[in-house]
This record gives C-alpha cells, structure tokens and sequence, in this order.
C-alpha cells in the first residue's frame, strides 16, 4: 500500500533550498575558460537578474523555471526574458 | 530482421474514445503561469491571456479533454479563491516552494475560457482532502447551473451569464496520499457522500468519477468497485514511468542501453495494470458501464538540473516518444474499458508535449507523436497481433514492436491507421502489416515516423527540431500487405486506403 505523500516530499525537498544553498553550491562548481562566466560577467548577470520582476524569493526565475545564478555561470547561458535577453551586451 | 503484423479489418471492437487523448494541467511549477496563461498584459503573444503559440499546439494535436486545476493542487483548491476581479482575488506566497506566488490569477472562468480556446472538453478535479461538500455542492452550482440561484447569480455577476456544460468531474484526487491518505472503505464512503451533491442540473450529463488507485493497488479498485459502482461513471487510475522508482530518478538525457530498456519495460506494464484492473471491474460491472480513467500516465525523469526540483521541468528524447507510443498503443487495445486518460502535464512539467521558456516554445517529441496517433481519435479498435521477437539487453527483456490499428470508414474508401513502436535500441525491422479479411485492394498507403540518428536527442530551445515527425517510405507489397522499414528506436503511423 502506497504510504507516501508526493507533495510533502516535494516540499520537504523544496525547503531545504535556499538563496545561500544556490550560491553556495555555484560558487563550488568548477571555472573552465571560454565555457564558464569570469566573475564580473557573472555579477553583472546577477545583478539584472535582481531588478528583474521575474525574479522570485531570491533565486528563481519565473520565465524558465531555474535558478539564474546557474544560467549566469554558464558564458552561453542566455536571460529568457520574453523578447529580450537582458544580459545582452 | 523481418516482423509481421496482421490486421484483422473483421474484428472490429471498441471505438477508440477521443478523450484517451486528453491532457493535464494542474497548478505547479510553469504548467499554467508561464505555460498555457501569461496574462493580457504579458509582452508573450496571447490570446485573452493564454499563449498564442501553446494554444495553437495543443489545437494541432486535436486536444479533446484538459483535467485542472490538480492532481495534488485539486485537494487544496478552494475554488472561490479564483473568482471575482483579480485585485481581490487571494494571493499566497508559498516560501517552501521557492517564494512562489499563487495569486488566482488563473481560476474557474480562466480555465473554462482556455477550455473554450482549445475546442476542449474540461475535467475538473474537486477538492475532497480539504474542502467541503458545501464547496464543491456550490462550484458545481456555480459552473452547470442555468437558472435563479445564488452561485448562477455570482457567476453572471463576474462576467459570464451562461453555464459552461461540464462533462466530467472527478471526486478528489490520489485520495490514497495527497488528497487525504484515507483507506479505500473510507474514501468510498467519503465519495459516495460528495457524489451526492455533484447534481446534473440540465440535460448535459456530468460524468462523475472516482479517485483510484496508484498502480498496482488492486485492493483499492476492488473496494471502490464493491461500494460505490452504482454512483461513478469512471474511476481514476494514476501510473507513472521511471526508470528505477520513484525514490530513485534517473536523467531524462543521460542513459544507457540498459537506462533504455528499463523504462520501456516499465511502459509495458501499463498493460499489466489495466488489465488486471479491469478484470476486477469486469466482476462488478461485467457490462463494462465504468470507464477505467487513466487521468496521471507519462514518463517521470529526474528534473534538469539547475531548475527548481520543486517545478518537476523535465527534458524529453526519443525513449519518452516511444514511451508514449506504446502507452497509447495499449490505451487504444483496451479502449473497452479505458474510455479517459491523461498525459502528465501538458506544459513544462513532467512528460509534456510542450515546453516553453520565454517567449520561447519548444514541441518535443512526445507532441509528434501525438500528433501522429490523433488519427486513431475516435476510430474503431481493430484486432491487431504481432508475434514480436524480444529486444533487450543482459536481463532486461521488452517486446521489440508495439502495435494498435483502428479504421474508420470513408465515402469511396477506409482509411487504416496502424502505430507500430520498435523499441529495439539498436536494431531496425523490415515490418510487413497485412490486413486480413480485406475485400477491396490498397489503393494508397503512406507513413509517418518520429526517430532519430541518436536516442538520447531532444529539442531544445537552441535547437528545437531535431527530433520530429518525417515521411516514412512503404511499399504496396501485396494487395492487402504493406511493408515498412522501420528504423531502431522509432515510431511510425501508417495510413492505408482501401
């Protein structure tokens, strides 16, 4: 007999991530150059990311669903901003 | 290697409900905000709100039912919630959820609109777990009813003077876990008291059905089947497809030989399980009245990484195509019995059909499949066999092909429609499918496939065409015999005249 709850699970999962947990764990991903964002780059991302109104509790983005400090990591990764990319040039 | 398939056009069976094509739309993750709805003011082209681009996709599928607001979400809905002008309507950030804001933007007229957009039926799920009979007593009210009353009253008073027709409503949701963790004899009571109140105030008929049960919980079907056949039209089943389990998910990308065939082997048993939840309906209802309602079924895979695991945002490859396929395939061989079923979710949640990001919408290889499987919508199951070699590897073994085939009848000619899957990782099959019984000749035939050169490809927003659907050459072998060569790692649809 099934004795478990999806959801609470899911949300037992979903309150262990935090803003510092995001950081934190991209802050420990590896560098490689002309793959991953200089720190700059990845500051300045970070920082339109956090006048953006799709920016959600400190660490999500509501235009795709992920964490953009992930997607700013990334040299290619792009703002799915609808009709703008906001970290372009 | 050579496979054949015989078509029976004699044994005709059931008629494929439409609605086994229906999908899923519940409130989580960017299903609904960002998926179908962005609002009126959003810089996303839309339609009163709904996106343009999503709508149009799920129209081209011929989409025939969408089930809302959950799943899970469904036993926490209190539908008053999303009613009225939106600036009063209750806004909830929801901090274990990443600071997601509900904000009801999305509610009752919302959805039936969305229903409208598509040409869709609804399927609204109630709340049982944690709403009244009161509650759900009223939003039906509020929904079917045409005349004087105070529910028809606030309806018209928030812009819609008319009732919608309401085809189907289901009593609760996974009321086994999320939707109340009761046993089966509880929530048959629990059902039979709310079913109650589920009133068919006009001639269009509300379709009532039943919370079922997860997987292979045949205890569950027996006692909702033994004490409460004579008050639901349908009862739910919900099964999903991992690779291991749920505990234990696997990358939706990143597989093996092994990582294949174990997902395909777990697709295969949705055949186990309808029919062995079908017999136990046979013993009450031997006239096949209740239909078997599959409303949760499609692959669940480990989130993409750096997405919210809360949002369940899944990619989707080849091995989800013909998962797919094969799942409907046996949808449409017990079309007896399974009369409903519903892909779990329609946008960017689990196996959808679409993902969007932005202004951006990708169709991912499981929407060409059912693109290509629309033609079996509403056609006439025919008896269909194929004494398939096994694919595999070490101890993983699966049926190399899948088949159903329906007919339906034409002025001058009937057109076949026959979806064959190699599940075979490796190998392709030179395939022939022979109609017996045929009287007339084949006088055309044509095909579609969905494959590609790796089974791990996808579509993605940088490249969103890489797996789609293709002509597929077949050769009029006899007048009654068709012969495709049929690519590993593929589905395709062959149309027949005749």
């Amino acid at each position: 007999m099934p004795e478990r709850c999806i959801r609470c699970e899911l949300e037992k999962l979903q309150s262990l991530i935090t803003p510092e947990y995001i950081l934190n764990v991209v802050d420990n991903l590896p560098e490689e150059e002309g793959v991953t964002a200089d720190k700059s780059e990845y500051e300045r991302r970070m920082k339109i990311c956090g006048a953006c109104e799709a920016f959600t509790g400190g660490m999500l983005c509501m235009h795709c669903g992920s964490y953009p400090a992930y997607r700013a990591h990334v040299l290619a990764g792009t703002c799915p901003y609808p009709g703008k990319n906001k970290w372009e040039k | 290697m050579k496979e054949t398939v015989i078509v029976d056009v004699n044994q005709k069976k059931s008629t494929i409900s439409p609605d086994i094509y229906g999908h899923f739309s519940e409130h989580l993750g960017r299903c609904i905000y960002g998926g179908f709805w962005v609002g009126k003011d959003s810089s996303v082209p839309n339609i009163h709100g709904y996106r343009s681009d999503v709508l149009q996709a799920f129209k081209d599928i011929d989409i025939p039912n969408l089930r809302w607001p959950g799943g899970c979400f469904a036993d926490e809905y209190h539908w008053k919630d999303g009613i009225g002008p939106k600036e009063n309507r209750k806004r909830m950030i929801n901090t274990n959820w990443g600071g997601v804001v509900e904000d009801n933007s999305f509610g009752t007229h919302e959805f039936m609109g969305l229903c409208d957009e598509l040409g869709c039926k609804p399927y609204i799920c109630g709340n049982v777990g944690s709403g009244t009979v009161q509650e759900m007593d009223e939003w039906i009210e509020y929904m079917t009813f045409s005349g004087e009353s105070p529910m028809s009253r606030l309806r018209e008073e928030n812009g819609h003077k008319d009732a919608w027709k309401l085809p189907y409503f289901g009593v609760g949701n996974e009321n086994w876990g999320c939707g109340g963790n009761m046993r089966a004899e509880f929530y048959a009571d629990q059902y039979r008291r709310y079913q109650t109140f589920v009133r068919q105030y006009g001639p269009d008929k509300i379709m009532k059905i039943a919370g079922g049960a997860n997987v292979d919980d045949y205890n569950w079907t027996d006692v909702l089947m033994k004490n409460a056949l004579g008050f639901m039209d349908g009862l739910s089943l919900h099964n999903y497809t991992f690779e291991y389990s749920w505990e234990d998910k696997r990358s939706a990308t990143e597989y093996n030989d092994a990582g294949w065939y174990r997902v395909i082997k777990n697709a295969y048993r949705m055949d186990e399980l309808v029919r062995r939840h079908s017999e136990i309906m046979d013993k009450y209802d031997p006239a096949k009245r209740v239909s078997l309602v599959v409303d949760e079924w499609g692959c669940w895979h480990k989130t993409e990484p750096g997405t919210n695991p809360g949002f369940l945002y899944q990619q989707n490859t080849v091995r989800d195509a013909v998962v797919a396929g094969i799942i409907l395939n046996i949808f449409n061989n017990h079309s007896d019995r399974v009369r409903i079923a519903n892909l779990a979710q329609a946008v960017n949640v689990l196996q959808s059909p679409v993902l969007t990001e932005g202004d951006k919408m990708v169709l991912t290889p499981t929407w060409y499949i059912l693109h290509m499987y629309k033609a079996h919508q509403g056609a006439t199951l025919l008896g269909s066999t194929c004494a398939t070699a096994a694919a595999g590897v070490e101890n993983i073994s699966v049926p190399a092909l899948s088949v159903s085939a329906s007919v339906k009848p034409g002025k001058g000619s009937d057109t076949y429609t026959i979806t064959v899957c190699n599940a075979d990782a490796a190998k392709s099959r030179t395939v022939d499918i022979g109609l017996t019984g045929l009287v007339k000749n084949i006088v055309k035939a044509e095909a579609q496939i969905v494959t590609s050169g790796d089974m791990h490809d996808c579509n993605t927003f940088e490249k969103s065409e890489v797996v789609t659907e293709k002509a597929l050459a077949v050769k009029i072998a006899e007048r009654d015999t068709v012969s495709i060569e049929l690519p590993a790692h593929s589905v395709a649809s062959v149309t027949i005249h005749a």
